[in-house]
């Protein structure tokens, strides 16, 4: 244990000493990319304003939930984007939806209340036009927010809660605001994650450069006589050479949060232990290249090449839309593990894509920690 | 023995880098390894100290066998490898240290003995400062302070001295001794013929990755001192001269070229008087007279037809 604290604390002295070159381009670069593309590129992430759609709605249940229901619609907050067109029949709306008079019509089926009281699925139809996508989406988001209201309340009946306050206007709706603010990224918080992520990857060449020096070259053959095993050795270099790019990662996170007000979630300690994640990676995909290729100048190469296509890929640089299958090839990018899953941290993303970027990480470096030390053992010596 | 090596083989693709080499290294002694660039020093001393593997044959290391890894021997071992093996961006106390500490020093034992190899290799002065100030003599030191702070039994010295001042040599020479003094044994490899002439008392000449001669300095020579050259420098020269020293007792041949005549005899048989005697009846002085005894550059030149600096 003493040997890898050794290597591990002197390698980490090494590189806070190394502080010219190394912090403008780890620290300083990313920095200002992030100021310079969130500010340049601001109106490309600019959404649009939602304004008010107009739909149809049919009511042919006469019940108490179809009551709350129009209750709902009727809330000043839902006021704000939805005009409700009352529609006396399931033809009549498609008519008007056909004409563009409206972007969607919502129905409620006679049995509809009676179907919610008895605990039964009960749909609320809602019949979109396919030009109006967005619209279609905003909306049943709204109706979405009115059946999970609907689902609590069924469940704390249930659960034996005497005649529980059901109020559909405003808490509800609050909670489940379709305002875009806070929800998805501007583009300097874009290019906070992606500029952080890249300088990560680029994090690979301080395994490069470490692992030549400190273990191919004439110094780790010096340390290799010493009583130090190989293993102690590789272990004391690795933990170094990630302690010094996570600590660059908090400082980009520190200041572009603190000076660029760059929106880095609530839950940072999941956001610092993907970026924790990351650096690991590309540490592995540093030490596993140089490993391979037995040479720092032409892994450094190799690493620098990977950085700049993984990150564009990821749609680092400028977002990225890859269709259909071929949009399988992002999740080879580093980048677009730790991008996609920090996305998801920050911007209230599915969690199970977030725990799949995760694994898919962890898997990436066993894989590059794995493949570094067979090469590492095949090499000739 | 404290190093012992037997039908040590190692082969890079074709090349046979080492081919059945048989060392033997007793406790105390400074021990050199001569030969010219690519002999195979460096390949065996990677096998010694374990960096690569031999093909064929072992190595025992203070009577254990030196495959694998072995911490007991390693702390009795300290390596001055041929490149400079030193890290530019810590200071020189900081290399040091951190060298001692991966051989297991620590406490007051580490301070102390860190402060000894700095003072010993003149470095105390320097010791705050980073190595890419300083000159190469100075950092040729400082890779021998990194491999001698935890005192160890055996010193392995891969040429320490190429590329440096006479200063800086000489300063390394003296420290090998004193080292020796000290109880160390030293194995001690250069294609500097005089440096292993001045230190060692055994030595190994090897050539092509083999041992072509093994034995004492004095050993060697009288493998090739069935002759000595006697060069002479004289005032004038007659054409004759030649001639009528070849007509003396134990003169194999005589050669002139300028002003100076060279005699190859038979070892301890030509009269040094005879040969002055001659060459005052014809008239000439003699300004200067060398008998030239073998040295291990002529050794080598007579066991391989090369010289050393080839």
């Amino acid at each position: 244990m003493r040997q890898i604290f050794t290597i591990f604390y002197y390698t980490l002295l090494r590189n806070l000493r190394d502080t010219g070159e190394t912090v403008l381009q780890m620290v300083v670069f990313p920095i200002v990319l992030i100021f310079i593309l969130g500010n340049a590129l601001g109106g490309t992430f600019e959404q649009p304003q939602i304004g008010v759609s107009e739909i149809g709605y049919v009511r042919l249940d006469q019940g108490p939930v179809a009551d709350y229901f129009e209750e709902f619609l009727a809330g000043d907050e839902i006021a704000k984007l939805l005009n409700v067109n009352q529609v006396d029949s399931r033809q009549q709306g498609l008519e008007m939806l056909e004409d563009r008079e409206i972007v969607a019509l919502v129905e409620l089926g006679e049995d509809f209340s009676q179907r919610v009281m008895e605990g039964k699925t009960s749909p609320i139809l809602v019949t979109t036009h396919p030009a109006s996508p967005f619209r279609a989406m905003v909306i049943e988001n709204i109706l979405e927010s009115f059946i999970q209201g609907g689902n609590t309340l069924q469940a704390l009946t249930s659960m034996g809660v005497e005649q529980p306050e059901f109020v559909f206007a405003g808490g509800i709706i609050e909670d489940k605001s379709i305002s875009t603010t806070g929800l998805t990224p501007r583009a300097i918080d874009y290019y906070g994650v992606t500029m952080m992520v890249m300088m990560v990857m680029y994090g690979a060449l301080y395994a490069t450069s470490g692992m030549s020096s400190s273990y191919l070259a004439t110094i780790g053959q010096r340390i290799k006589t010493t009583p130090v095993r190989a293993a102690q050795q590789y272990i004391g270099l690795v933990l170094a050479n990630v302690l010094t790019v996570f600590g660059q990662v908090v400082v980009i996170m520190a200041f572009s949060g603190l000076v660029f007000q760059v929106n880095w979630g609530d839950n940072l300690p999941l956001v610092l232990l993907i970026a924790l994640l990351m650096v690991v990676l590309a540490i592995g995909l540093g030490t596993m290249m140089v490993m391979l290729v037995q040479d720092e100048r032409r892994a450094s190469s190799i690493i620098s090449t990977i950085t700049v296509i993984s990150t564009f890929i990821a749609g680092g640089y400028f977002r990225v839309n890859i269709p259909g299958v071929a949009g399988l090839i992002q999740y080879l990018s580093p980048n677009y593990l730790a991008q996609t899953a920090i996305f998801n941290t920050v911007y209230s993303g599915p969690p199970q894509q977030t725990i799949i970027m995760i694994a898919a990480m962890l898997g990436a470096i066993i894989i590059t920690f794995g493949i570094a030390m067979v090469a590492e053992r095949r090499a000739i010596r | 023995m404290i190093i012992k090596t037997t039908d040590l083989v190692k082969r890079f693709g074709d090349t046979l880098a080492v081919d059945h080499v048989n060392l033997g290294i007793t406790q105390g002694e400074i021990f050199g390894l001569l030969g010219p660039n690519g002999a195979g020093k460096t390949t065996t001393i990677n096998m010694l100290v374990g960096l690569t593997s031999p093909d064929a044959g072992e190595v025992a290391i203070f009577g254990k066998k030196a495959n694998g890894h072995n911490n007991e021997v390693r702390r009795n071992v300290g390596i001055v490898p041929q490149e400079l093996a030193i890290y530019e961006d810590l200071t020189a106390r900081e290399n040091v240290t951190f060298f001692a500490r991966l051989y297991g020093l620590k406490g007051e034992q580490l301070q102390t003995q860190v402060s000894q190899a700095l003072e010993f290799t003149g470095l105390a002065d320097r010791e705050k400062q980073f190595p890419k100030k300083f000159s190469g003599g100075m950092k040729r030191r400082l890779n021998i302070a990194c491999a001698i702070a935890h005192q160890p039994k055996l010193i392995i010295m891969d040429e320490p001295t190429v590329g440096i001042d006479p200063q800086s040599r000489n300063h390394i020479l003296d420290s090998v001794r004193l080292l020796n003094k000290q109880g160390a044994t030293v194995l001690y490899t250069s294609h500097y013929m005089e440096e292993v002439e001045e230190l060692c008392s055994r030595v190994a000449i090897m050539d092509q990755g083999r041992i072509i001669a093994q034995g004492t300095k004095e050993e060697l020579k009288a493998l090739v001192a069935e002759e000595e050259r006697i060069v002479i420098e004289l005032s004038a020269v007659n054409y004759t001269l030649v001639d009528e020293l070849k007509a003396v007792g134990g003169v194999n041949e005589a050669t002139i070229a300028e002003n100076t005549v060279t005699l190859l005899a038979t070892k301890n048989t030509v009269s040094i008087g005879r040969v002055v005697d001659v060459i005052n009846a014809t008239g000439s002085d003699v300004l200067s007279l060398n008998v030239e005894k073998p040295t291990l550059e002529s050794v080598f030149l007579t066991l391989t037809g090369k010289k050393l600096r080839d």
